[in-house]
C-alpha cells in the first residue's frame, strides 16, 4: 500500500443489547464487532471473511454510519467520519456506498429505476433536468443494463439484474469506495460470476476501491488482494490472499481453507477439527473465542484473549500459537 | 360494467392483482353501490323526490304508496327525501372524519415506526390508552364534551380512528424499514423526511388503504349512532341515525319510518365492507388465489 490508506479503521466496536425474557427480562449484550481494525488503499480490494454472525455486515454499516459504533475510529480520506456533523456526513456519503447482498429488498418496490437513480443524482445536486435521465442512462449502460430499464419497476427484473441496478446506484453518486456486503451470495452461480466480471471492470475502470465482505473463499480469492478474517466479532488474521489462502496461521482460517471445497479430486481435506458450529455471541467463550474448537488449544487460550501481532511484513495474526 | 376491466393500476406490485380482486366481484359490486349512493347524495337536490324539511298535515304517517314510496312521518314529510338528504351528512362527516384520522394517524405512526426509542414508546403508550376504550364511548365521551355540532362530530370520529392507523402504519413502518432499500436510501445521504413519506409511504400504502374502507363504514356507524341517541348534528337537518331516533316514537305505527334509514346504513356497510374485503383480498400475497 502506498501512501495514506483511503479508509482506515481502528478498534471499531459495538455491543448490541435487548430484553429477554418473562417476568423479569434481563438485558443480553451481544458483543457484535469488538475492537476490529483494518486499511484499505485507494483502488484495491479488501475482503472480509468469516461464518454468518461474525459481525462481517456489522462492520460495513457502522463504517458506513447506518448504525452508530460504540467505539473506534473510522477515517475515510483523513476525515473522520464516526465524528463527522450532518453536513460533513452528506459529503462522506457521496464517495461511500453500499451494495447489498439480497438484491430483492435492496430496490423501492415502488420506485421506477429510472426514479430511483435520478432522486440521488437530485438529491445532490449533481444533475438537473434532462441532464438526469442522461446521466441514469450512461450509468444503466455502465452496469450492462439497457436504457428501458429505467421505466421499469424492480419487479421486473431478475436477481442478477437487479443485483446490477444496486450497483449502479451504488455508482450513481460517483464513489471511491463501496462496501459490498455478500453481493454476490443471493445469485446463481452462473449470474455471480457475470457480477464480478461487472465488479472487476468497475474496479480497474473508475479506479474503485472495495470492501468485500463474503463468506465463500473463492470469491474473495478471485476478487481481492487482501483479507480480513473475523471470527465472533474479532480479527483473528489479516494479510495478503495468497499467503492467508495458501498457508493460513490461525486455526480458524486453516479451518476456513480445509472446508472450502476444492477443485482437485485427489486432493485429500484435512479435517483434523472438531466439528461444531460456532459457539453463540451472546455469550462467547472466555479467551481466545476460537478454542473450544481448536485442536491446538493450550491452556493460555482458554483465559487469555491472543492481541493481533505482526507475524510476517504486512501479516497480523491473533493466536498465542506465534509468540512474537 | 365497464369500468371493471379498467387497465390495472400501475401502482399495485402484481399485475393480476387487480384481476383477483374483481374475480369474486365484491370489490366491483362494493364500488359500484358506493360511488350510485354518492351520486344520489350529491345530486339530493334533483334526486329527491320532495323537499325534505317539507310537512304535509294531510299526509302524516302514510305508509309506502306510489307518492311516498318510503312513506311519511309524523309531519307529513317524505321519508325517501329525508333519507337521500341525510345520505349527504352520513356520507360527508364519515368521508371527512376516515380522511383526516387517516392522514394523522398514519403521518404519526410512520413518525413512530421509523425513528423508534423515546418517541415510539410514548406514541405507542398513548395509542394503547386511546384503544383501550371502545369506540363509540369515546365517541360519545368526545361528543358529550365538545358538545353537538357537524364540526365536533367530524371531529370526535376522527379521533377515535386516529389510534387505530397509528398502530397500522407504525407496524408496517417497522416491517418496511428492515428492507435494504431504506438503508440504501440512508447511505445515499437523503433525510428523514424524504424516507419516510417518498419511500415507506408508498409502500405501506396498501395496508392504510384497506383500513381505510373498512374504517369508513365503522366511521359512518358511529355518527348514525351517535345521531340516533341525540348527540349528532342537530335536527330538523335530516341524518340516518336522526331518521332512525325520530321514527323510533312511532314504530308502533309506522315500521317504515326507522326500517328505510336502516336499510340504508346497512346498504353502505355491506358496500364498504365488500370493497374492503376486496382490497385486502387483492394486496395479501398469502391470500388464497
Amino acid at each position: 500500500m502506498t501512501g495514506e490508506p483511503l479508509l482506515q479503521v481502528r478498534d471499531l466496536s459495538k455491543t448490541f443489547l435487548s430484553r429477554k425474557g418473562f417476568p423479569v427480562p434481563k438485558t443480553v449484550a451481544v458483543r457484535a464487532v469488538d475492537k476490529v481494525s483494518f486499511e484499505v488503499g485507494k483502488g484495491e480490494a479488501l475482503g472480509v471473511v468469516g461464518e454468518s454472525g461474525c459481525g462481517k455486515s456489522t462492520v460495513a454499516r457502522l463504517a458506513l454510519r447506518l448504525i452508530e459504533a460504540d467505539s473506534g475510529d473510522v477515517r475515510f480520506d483523513g476525515v473522520d467520519v464516526l465524528g463527522a456533523s450532518k453536513g460533513d456526513l452528506r459529503a462522506l456519503r457521496r464517495r461511500m456506498q453500499i451494495v447489498f447482498q439480497d438484491p430483492a429488498s435492496a430496490l423501492d418496490p415502488r420506485q421506477r429505476i429510472g426514479e430511483a437513480l435520478g432522486e440521488a443524482l437530485r438529491v445532490h445536486g449533481l444533475a438537473r433536468g434532462r441532464d438526469v435521465r442522461t446521466v441514469v442512462e450512461r450509468l444503466l449502460d455502465e452496469v450492462g443494463m439497457p436504457k428501458v430499464a429505467a421505466d421499469r419497476f424492480p419487479h421486473e427484473f431478475s436477481g442478477g439484474q437487479r443485483q446490477r441496478l444496486g450497483i449502479a446506484r451504488a455508482l450513481a453518486l460517483g464513489p471511491d469506495l463501496v462496501f459490498a456486503d455478500e453481493p454476490v451470495s443471493a445469485l446463481d452461480v452462473s449470474v455471480q460470476a457475470q457480477i464480478l466480471v461487472l465488479m472487476e471492470r468497475l474496479k480497474a475502470e473508475r479506479n474503485l476501491a472495495f470492501v468485500f465482505i463474503s463468506h465463500d473463499l473463492g470469491v474473495v480469492r478471485h476478487f481481492c488482494k487482501r483479507v480480513v478474517v473475523l471470527y465472533l466479532g474479532r480479527v483473528v488474521e489479516s494479510g495478503p490472499v495468497p499467503a492467508i489462502f495458501d498457508e493460513p496461521l490461525h486455526p480458524y482460517a486453516q479451518l476456513l481453507k480445509a472446508s472450502s471445497p476444492s477443485p482437485d479430486p485427489d486432493h485429500a481435506v484435512a479435517m483434523a477439527f472438531q466439528e461444531g458450529e460456532p459457539p453463540s455471541p451472546v455469550n462467547p467463550p472466555s479467551g481466545c473465542h476460537f478454542h473450544p474448537r481448536c485442536p491446538f488449544a493450550i491452556d493460555q487460550c482458554r483465559t487469555v484473549s491472543p492481541a493481533l501481532r505482526t507475524a510476517a511484513p504486512g501479516r497480523e495474526v491473533a493466536c498465542h500459537l506465534y509468540p512474537e | 360494467m365497464s369500468d371493471v376491466a379498467a387497465p390495472a393500476p400501475v401502482s399495485l406490485a402484481a399485475p393480476s392483482a387487480w384481476r383477483r380482486a374483481t374475480r369474486s366481484g365484491g370489490l366491483a359490486l362494493g364500488l359500484v353501490l358506493v360511488v350510485v349512493l354518492i351520486l344520489v347524495a350529491a345530486l339530493a337536490k334533483w334526486v329527491a323526490p320532495y323537499d325534505p324539511d317539507a310537512q304535509d298535515v294531510m299526509m302524516v304517517l302514510e305508509g309506502p304508496a306510489s307518492a311516498h314510496w318510503f312513506g311519511t312521518d309524523a309531519f307529513g314529510r317524505d321519508v325517501l327525501s329525508r333519507v337521500i338528504w341525510g345520505a349527504r351528512i352520513s356520507l360527508f362527516v364519515g368521508f371527512v372524519a376516515t380522511l383526516a384520522g387517516v392522514v394523522f394517524g398514519t403521518v404519526v405512526g410512520v413518525i413512530s415506526g421509523y425513528y423508534g426509542g423515546k418517541i415510539d414508546k410514548a406514541i405507542t403508550a398513548a395509542t394503547d390508552v386511546l384503544l383501550s376504550f371502545p369506540q363509540l364511548i369515546m365517541g360519545l365521551m368526545l361528543v358529550a364534551v365538545l358538545g353537538p355540532s357537524l364540526r365536533n362530530l367530524i371531529l370526535a370520529i376522527a379521533i377515535t380512528a386516529i389510534p387505530a392507523f397509528i398502530r397500522v402504519a407504525r407496524g408496517s413502518t417497522l416491517a418496511m424499514k428492515e428492507r435494504d432499500f431504506v438503508d440504501a436510501c440512508r447511505a445515499l445521504g437523503y433525510g428523514d423526511l424524504r424516507i419516510m413519506f417518498l419511500h415507506i409511504l408508498p409502500n405501506i400504502m396498501d395496508e392504510v388503504v384497506v383500513m381505510a374502507s373498512l374504517w369508513l363504514a365503522t366511521a359512518i356507524r358511529t355518527e348514525s349512532t351517535l345521531a340516533f341517541i341525540g348527540l349528532g348534528v342537530p335536527p330538523p337537518t335530516a341524518t340516518w341515525g336522526g331518521i332512525v331516533r325520530e321514527g323510533f316514537d312511532n314504530l308502533l305505527d309506522g315500521w317504515w319510518l326507522s326500517v328505510f334509514p336502516s336499510l340504508a346504513i346497512l346498504l353502505v356497510m355491506i358496500a364498504l365492507n365488500l370493497i374492503g374485503d376486496g382490497l385486502r383480498d387483492a394486496t395479501d400475497p398469502r391470500a388464497p388465489q
